[in-house]
């Protein structure tokens, strides 16, 4: 089983271990670490789910069993959100791989959600900047 | 502003503080101010523009500089901004044990109540806000009760603005803040045109800029009153203050939002009353009948009522006048609200302190 992750709907991008996932159609926001960035490096790399598990025991270390039932898990709610579904790869990689990097011991992968990000970033106040250099909030005096 | 005053007044007392804000304008990414790092990120740019590889990399830079700054507390000021995202990702990826302050700087409405502003209130070793009416609503929204206290803005009492003022020869009612809806004050521009309907003579100046400006100017013009109307733009802290102990009335008709209003605090400490709405900590920056009139929002006949009142009324100016001078001094002063915060952030690292201890038993 793999998993197709819409470029229409879907983008995405890791630097080292942290991963952030947008869901473009909903506005939210997910994002991950560790183990998270990892699992979607791989479901982004088209691996299928057997593959995702043993290249993740490898990674960490572990065996398969443990692995796969976090992983289901995780999975399960990509797809409720609908970052992922189940189907054929926009890409598939000959081999998808890790990135080179320590990792600690194996926990279950969490994708932390922000599904109201465009209210927050509508909340976010406008600054300017003063004569001496600090960005303070219009008007001044600020309220 | 007021972490510019807080960074200079704790200095003073021994408390070192970093600043890690957003970029603004030419401004360079990291300067020292005054002995104050601060660092300068496209925090909310990055999230606005969905700029992925931005985002992660602010992450990477703020974990950075927290790394390099070492410092024993994080204190967020206002959990109702983007740029609470990061400080998120943060606390939870690998800092969940940094105390946290948050200070919440204005009420919490209905589109302000997101995810991760709920959890920065709710995970803070210690909320404050700036006015009663701020911090409740913070509390109200997360059910928070652990720690929180109120802590009103403070600013350096200007010094050359003595007490005991007497009216201005013309009435001259002022706004101060951001030209935008919200801030009322075409509330205020209505009501000088009532008051000039009614004989009084009153000019209204209004300072700041904003996106409504045009629109404000146009209104004045509709009415009538555009030669009566003055748009000062933004002006430095001195030129503000000359212009509220010239003025007779300072109006902050606000409709919303309003935690604290600064404008009304500095406009008491040059013994200038204020006329202000009934919304959010407004009425806590005015005693109603004391220092100023409180009125309620959105209301252009009560604005108009209550300047006609103190304009028409010498003696009942100069009360107001003389007790708001009094009162801001008293609660507004920065040291006040400096040794607020210190004793706050003493009283966090004594209790981590002790806890370290009860661990090691």
């Amino acid at each position: 089983m793999r998993y197709f992750v819409d470029p229409n709907r879907v983008s995405f991008e890791r630097l080292q271990d942290e991963v952030i996932i947008i869901n473009v159609a909903t506005g939210s926001y997910f994002s991950g670490s560790g183990t998270a960035a990892d699992v979607w490096t791989l479901i982004a790399a088209g691996a299928s789910f057997d593959e995702i598990v043993a290249t993740l025991a490898a990674a960490y270390g572990t065996d398969d069993a443990g692995i796969r039932g976090d992983l289901e898990a995780c999975i399960a709610r990509l797809q409720d959100h609908a970052v992922i579904s189940v189907g054929e790869p926009a890409t598939a990689a000959a081999t998808a791989a890790l990135p080179e990097m320590q990792r600690a011991s194996w926990s279950p992968p969490v994708f932390d959600e922000y599904t109201d990000m465009w209210d927050l970033l509508q909340a976010d106040p406008i600054h300017d900047v003063s004569e001496t250099g600090w960005p303070y909030v219009l008007p001044r005096p600020v309220s | 502003m007021l972490v510019a005053d807080l960074a200079a007044g704790l200095k003073r007392r021994g408390t070192d503080m970093a600043v890690i804000t957003d970029t603004v304008g030419d401004l360079p990414p990291s300067e020292v101010i005054a002995g104050t790092p601060v660092y300068r990120l496209n925090l909310v740019r990055a999230l606005r523009e969905s700029n992925l590889l931005g985002t992660l990399s602010n992450m990477q830079e703020i974990t950075r500089i927290i790394a390099v700054e070492r410092p024993d507390i994080l204190h967020v000021h206002s959990a109702t901004q983007a740029s609470v995202f990061y400080l998120d990702r943060i606390l939870r990826k690998q800092l969940s044990s940094m105390p946290v302050v948050v200070t919440q700087h204005g009420t919490l409405e209905e589109k302000d109540k997101t995810q991760v502003t709920h959890r920065m209130i709710l995970g803070a070793r210690m909320l404050t806000g700036v006015s009663q009416a701020a911090l409740a609503s913070a509390v109200e929204f997360t059910g928070r009760k652990a720690e929180s206290r109120r802590i009103y803005n403070g600013f350096e009492m200007p010094a050359d603005f003595p007490a005991g003022r007497i009216p201005p020869p013309k009435h001259r009612l002022l706004c101060v803040g951001r030209m935008q809806r919200e801030k009322g004050f075409d509330i205020a521009i209505d009501a000088l045109a009532i008051l000039r309907k009614q004989g009084i003579d009153a000019q209204l100046t209004l300072v700041g800029y904003g996106e409504d400006q045009l629109q404000f100017e146009s209104q004045a013009r509709m009415l009538g009153i555009g030669e009566h109307v003055a748009f000062r733009g933004a002006l430095d802290r001195m030129q503000v203050r000359h212009l509220m102990a010239e003025s007779s009335i300072l109006l902050a008709p606000s409709r919303t939002r309003e935690g604290f209003c600064l404008a009304a605090a500095e406009a008491a400490s040059v013994g200038t009353p204020c006329v202000v709405s009934d919304v959010g900590g407004l009425p806590e920056t005015v005693d109603h009948e004391q220092t100023g009139l409180v009125v309620p929002h959105a209301d252009v006949g009560a604005v108009a009522g209550a300047a006609a009142r103190i304009l028409s009324d010498p003696k009942l100016w100069a009360r107001l006048s003389a007790a708001a001078y009094e009162r801001a001094r008293a609660k507004f002063d920065l040291d006040r609200c400096v040794d607020s915060y210190a004793d706050a952030y003493r009283e966090i690292l004594s209790h981590n302190e002790t806890k370290q201890a009860c661990d090691t038993l």
